[in-house]
């Protein structure tokens, strides 16, 4: 286990972590922290849902909910449909909570144990406030700005600050930048402090998006979710700085369940951005979470993900199932939500982003770029539920497939009776690596208003010969050239990335490919 | 055996009425009963739910009426209620006329039930080219079901057209009928379907086409519903180099459904599939496209395109649509696009302003939008015809005082 | 023969047109001319019926009869043409088809005899020979593929063939080379007849070279600012709009 530097810039990370790309080969972040941790028993049955709530000193209300949402998904079946297979979960087989020894909270950050920021800081998350300014560039951009070449440095100064919740198996282990938070009147702590301190606030939109009735993965996540994130923007308030968790899973046999909860008051503005990284191990781990975003009049929300969890080896053995439920409301008029995701981890992924577009000409978006290889899974898409009159939504899915991999976008886009003025786009290209993998498409339409202007076009293809060839006869080794088109054709949902987020996700994508040429 | 599933009074019938013993249909049958909007691919049609009631097979006889569609000396064939009452005395060289056996199951049962209730299956074969159209017509009259099956073979280097007419008169008949195409090598078939019928009847009209190399299969649709209606067509492309065009329409009205499922498997290299469906909704018309392209790990150089584009009339009206691909190899041209939407305010301004009025504008801009998917009909009469069965359509709207 | 009153006209929630008038006499020319987005498009689509070019006040005439309660089919049969600023394409409409059915459709309306088949053909031919529009263009689906010039041909092709009363050329000048000009020219000049009535509306003093206006208005900031004679077209090429803007605001 390396040490904790003092002070950390991106620029070195990078390299450090690039050193120990080369040294794992395919997985950078296959790394175990050696903590003890204090684990609830092994299985699932209603004292584990009490012993969670009891941990976490929840206060009754909560306790109850949780109890009902367990009651529920006792009588429900795991679904079947997606294009996924995978060995039967044993449920009773996995740990429902682990924590650090040492006690989830911490009063200052000094408090967290090295190894654990030793941990973050390997995975590019530098805990502590000084080292929170990332050497990033292109200052001044403001977060959705368009942006061409984010990889290549520019020549800014000003540095972008991002406020981290960290979230380690299942604990909250330290949210940064709160003061300066609090300042602007922006909540942003771990949902468990957050039932504790604004126990109104989260009783009024838990499970307001995503009922506990939803879906098997959902239901579970409702009866043992173990920590995650609450955001709640005021009125009127453009969040001054990039809202950041990561999520890590250590312990083996874990199963991650965080629940996150972030609410744009009217006229409110807020990015959250959302990374998750976990061991190499030999056994599947589960990971159920779920993401709640409600955006009232005129909020907007960004969110984006870049998903890393342990892929599993080259053979298939090991990785992380990865079921998630991320819903987001347009409640009110003019609201915007944007989901943004780059996917290239997990051994098999279930997630829909979606978008209930209630209120009147609000907006939501999706852009995906899900990477497959070797024998991952992945049935990803969204839903755009077109309730309101006049509201847009726009859909960016680009999908790669290489290795033994099997990759579907699945998504419905549906227009209500009373939705007039409605429009949507879709645009889906899959792009096959090689002969022994899969992409599919479905796209469900379900269109009752006769104002609606929908428009979908899917295409399927393979790399061109003649620009590889291009490429290589300029120089590039195949590995880079691929890379390089593979850039290319991701670059209208890595323009949507936040800057720190975009350049981390271009290299993500060289070493999810690696290997899957030649 | 279903969880919690209620079997219907039809479905009771339909059991009882299916051999006692190894009849492998019938066992599927009392296992899942029919397709329901719980199995994916009857989502949006609902057979089921549209007959709960039971039927009694239909009587084998039905009033003669004109066909829907006039052709140029036709070999007729004339099912009455699912039985062959009218064939041609003589049938010209290199057709001939035969009962067959049983042929393996189709994934989907209800083509299955088909073959296995029908009077028989009855094949047609097809050698060298064949200058005048087969014609199918299915009568359907009553409130009765029925059900027929028919086999089209074509051999090496064969060449045909055949017209499958879905008509019927008033009342809530339930005919299933499916059909298989068997093209050899080389072989070339230009197949139409259309369908007509009243607001009470069901039907389900399944087609499975196999292509060997070379082979050339061109289908047309123009439907305008019922109270359910779905038209599928699944098409296997087992020869390199096979090609099939999948094109349709429909237009409808009142509260008539009508789907159009399509499914098309690329198991060999350097196979072709062109797919258009063109939709039409008024009043509280329902419509529904689900098209699927299969491109398996071998098929390489695959070149397979779909496209569907709905016009929604009507603010009650409804579509639903799935165009989906499945593709396991990387050297291929896959591509689908989906549109829905309303007329076109502009144009309708446009040609207003030249003194149109609103309806001989809206049917202009219907018929032109229709027209592609039947730009591949190479007889002139028959795309005339089609246009005039549209026309009627659209005068309809008008008189009717839908818009 | 057409007269505007007072005309307000909001798009959108917005007022664009905010009391116009304007008379012009049977038999005359009269042009338009005003910078961009002043609503001279605004008015013409409002003349011809557009829907959501919503009247809030005054009235249009045509002859001594208001026109804002007839469909803009109806207004064509009164003999209302408007040459588009930017012509439509209309994928899958044949060319002859649309104008033969308009033309039908506006006897029709009038209670005369529709044209025969031939002689359509004829007429058609003998002007789209005027227009400079080959047959195999009548041939193409309406408009697909036309330049921007072409489609120009194809407007004053459809007022030659329909012969309305009062016509509205909107820019039909922008995008056609001088031989066209010289041709937009001719087909006017050819239909006055002491009858008709024509609203030009340009940018450019050039057209008005081939096609002599009666008086010449100034539309700016939804009104009529100015009115006169040719010499103001000149005077406006010179000078621009510097001082209408300013007193229109
Ligand atoms: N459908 C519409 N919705 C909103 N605003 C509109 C609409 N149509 C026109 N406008 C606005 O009305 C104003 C007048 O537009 P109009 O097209 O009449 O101008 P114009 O005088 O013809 O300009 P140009 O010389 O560029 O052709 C412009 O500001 C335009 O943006
Ligand atoms: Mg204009």
């Amino acid at each position: 286990m390396s040490q904790v530097k003092e002070t950390v810039v991106k620029e070195g990370i990078d390299q450090a972590t690039v050193d120990v790309t080369r040294e794992l080969e395919t997985y950078k972040h296959g790394f175990i922290t050696d903590i003890e941790t204090e684990k609830a028993p092994k299985g699932l049955n209603e004292d584990t849902v009490r012993f969670i709530s009891a941990k976490k000193e929840e206060p009754q209300w909560m306790l109850d909910w949780r109890l009902e949402a367990f009651k529920r998904w006792q009588e429900m079946e795991e679904p079947t449909w997606a294009h996924v297979k995978y060995p039967a979960i044993d449920y009773q087989d996995h740990y429902y909570y682990a924590a650090p020894k040492t006690g989830s909270k911490y009063e200052s950050i000094d408090d967290v144990p090295p190894e654990i920021l030793a941990d973050f800081e390997k995975l590019g998350i530098p805990l502590k406030e000084a080292e929170v300014l990332l050497g990033v560039e292109g200052a001044g951009q403001t977060p959705g700005e368009a942006r061409t070449d984010a990889g290549v440095g520019g020549e800014g100064t000003a540095k972008q600050k991002v406020a981290v919740d960290a979230v380690f198996d299942s604990v909250s282990v330290a949210t940064t930048f709160k003061k300066e938070l609090e300042k602007a009147g922006v909540i942003f702590m771990s949902i468990s402090e957050a039932i504790r301190e604004h126990p109104e606030l989260v009783k009024k939109y838990i499970g307001s998006v995503v009922p506990t009735s939803d879906n098997f993965f959902a239901t579970l996540n409702s009866a043992v979710f173990s920590d995650g994130t609450f955001v709640y923007v005021p009125p009127g308030v453009r969040c001054p700085m990039e809202l950041s968790t990561y999520f890590r899973i250590n312990e083996a046999n874990t199963g991650q369940f965080e629940r996150t909860l972030i609410v744009a008051d009217k006229g409110a503005y807020v990015s959250y951005l959302e990374g998750c990284t976990a061991p190499m191990r030999d056994e599947n781990q589960l990971h159920a979470a779920v993401v709640e975003l409600v955006a009232l009049e005129d909020a907007e929300i960004k969110y984006s993900t870049v998903q890393n969890w342990y892929p599993g080896d080259k053979d298939g053995k090991g990785g992380i199932y990865n079921f998630v439920t991320k819903r987001g409301d347009c409640r009110e008029a003019r609201s915007k939500i944007s989901w943004t995701q780059v996917e290239t981890g997990s051994a098999v992924t279930w997630k829909y982003p979606s978008c209930i577009l209630r209120g009147d000409n609000s907006v939501g978006e999706f852009y995906s770029i899900a990477i497959t290889n070797n024998h991952q899974q992945a049935d990803t898409g969204t839903k755009m539920i077109h309730l309101g009159k006049n509201t847009t939504s726009r859909i960016i899915s680009k999908g790669i497939a290489a290795g033994f991999s099997d990759q579907t976008y699945r998504g419905l886009v549906s227009v209500h009776r009373k939705a007039s003025g409605v429009r949507n786009f879709t645009q889906c290209d899959s792009l096959l690596i090689g002969d022994q993998c899969g992409a599919h498409t479905v796209p469900y339409i379900e269109a009752k208003n006769s104002s609606a202007v929908l428009e979908h076009e899917a295409t399927t293809s393979r790399l061109s010969e003649d620009q590889l060839f291009y490429c290589m006869q300029r120089g590039l080794n195949e590995e880079e050239a691929v890379s390089l088109l593979v850039n290319g054709f991701c670059k209208d949902v890595l323009q949507q990335l936040p800057m720190e987020f975009a350049v981390e996700a271009q290299k993500l994508l060289e070493v999810s490919l690696e290997g899957s040429v030649g | 055996m279903r969880p919690n599933h209620q079997f219907t009074e039809f479905e009771k019938a339909l059991i009882a009425s299916m051999p006692a013993e190894g009849s492998e249909v019938g066992t599927i049958l009392s296992d899942t009963g029919l397709p329901s909007r719980r199995d994916e691919r009857w989502k949006w049609t609902d057979v089921r739910a549209a007959l709960r009631e039971e039927k009694q097979p239909s009587v084998q006889s039905v009033s003669s009426r004109a066909p829907l569609l006039a052709l140029d000396q036709p070999i007729e064939f004339l099912f009455a209620n699912g039985h062959l009452s009218q064939a041609p005395a003589s049938l010209p060289d290199g057709v001939t006329l035969s009962r067959g056996g049983g042929y393996p199951l189709f994934r989907e049962n209800l083509p299955n039930i088909a073959t296995e209730k029908a009077e028989a299956t009855y094949v047609l074969t097809v050698s060298g080219k064949l200058d005048r159209p087969i014609h199918l017509r299915f009568l359907s009259e009553g409130s009765g079901m029925h059900h027929t099956s028919v086999q089209v073979v074509l051999e090496e280097g064969a060449e045909a057209s055949v017209v499958e007419s879905l008509e019927g008169g008033e009342d809530a008949w339930f005919a299933n009928g499916v059909m298989r195409f068997t093209l050899a090598k080389g072989a070339s078939l230009e197949r139409l379907i259309l369908q007509q019928a009243n607001d009470d009847a069901v039907q389900v009209h399944f087609a499975m086409a196999n292509l060997a190399a070379e082979a050339n299969f061109t289908q047309g649709t123009l439907g305008f519903g019922s109270k359910l209606c779905r038209l599928e067509t699944q098409v296997l492309h087992e020869g390199e180099g096979a090609r099939a065009v999948l094109n349709g329409a429909y237009l409808l009205s009142g509260r008539r459904h009508l789907d159009n499922t399509t499914d098309v498997g690329h198991t060999v290299p350097g196979c072709v599939t062109e797919e258009l469906y063109k939709g039409v909704l008024a009043d509280k018309g329902r419509g529904v496209f689900q098209g699927r392209f299969y491109v398996a790990k071998d098929a390489q150089q695959t070149d397979a395109r779909m496209a569907h584009n709905a016009l929604l009339l009507s603010d009650e009206a409804e579509v639903d649509a799935k165009p989906e691909l499945m593709i396991y190899a990387d050297d291929v041209q896959c591509a689908h696009g989906n549109t829905a939407g309303a007329l076109d305010t502009e144009a309708l301004f446009y040609m207003r302003q030249r003194g149109l009025t609103e309806a001989q504008a809206r049917a202009m801009l219907v018929q032109a939008f229709v027209a592609e998917a039947f730009e591949h009909i190479s007889d002139d009469d028959v795309k005339a015809r089609l246009t005039a069965l549209i026309e009627t359509w659209l005068d309809q709207q008008t008189d009717g005082g839908t818009r | 023969m057409l007269k505007i009153e007072n005309l307000h006209i909001t798009v959108d929630e917005t007022e664009i047109l905010k009391g116009l008038s304007l008379e012009v006499p049977a038999g005359e020319v009269h042009a338009i001319m005003g910078p961009n987005g002043s609503g001279k498009s605004t008015l013409s689509y409002a003349i011809t019926g557009r829907e959501d070019y919503e009247v809030t006040h005054g009235d249009i005439t045509l002859d001594g009869e208001s026109l804002l309660e007839m469909d803009p089919n109806e207004r064509a049969a009164k003999g209302l043409f408007l040459s588009f600023q930017h012509p439509l394409e209309i994928p899958g409409v044949a060319t002859m088809n649309f104008i033969r059915t308009a033309l039908n459709a506006q006897r029709k309306a009038r209670g005369e005899n529709e044209v025969t088949a031939a002689d359509f053909l004829r007429a058609i031919r003998e002007k789209a020979k005027i227009v400079g529009l080959s047959d195999e263009k009548l041939k193409r689906p309406f408009n697909v593929g036309f330049s921007g010039g072409e489609k120009k041909r194809m407007e004053m092709l459809q007022m030659a063939m329909l012969e309305p009363r009062f016509g509205i050329l909107d820019e039909t000048d922008s995008g056609l080379d001088i031989d066209a000009l010289k041709m937009v020219g001719e087909v006017v000049n050819e239909m006055r007849d002491g009858s008709r009535g024509f609203l030009v509306i340009t940018h450019y003093q050039r057209l008005l070279d081939y096609v002599k206006p009666d008086r010449v208005h100034v539309l700016a900031g939804g009104r009529i600012v100015e009115s006169g004679g040719p010499e103001i077209a000149r005077e406006l090429e010179e000078h621009g709009y510097d001082k209408y803007i300013q007193s229109a605001a």
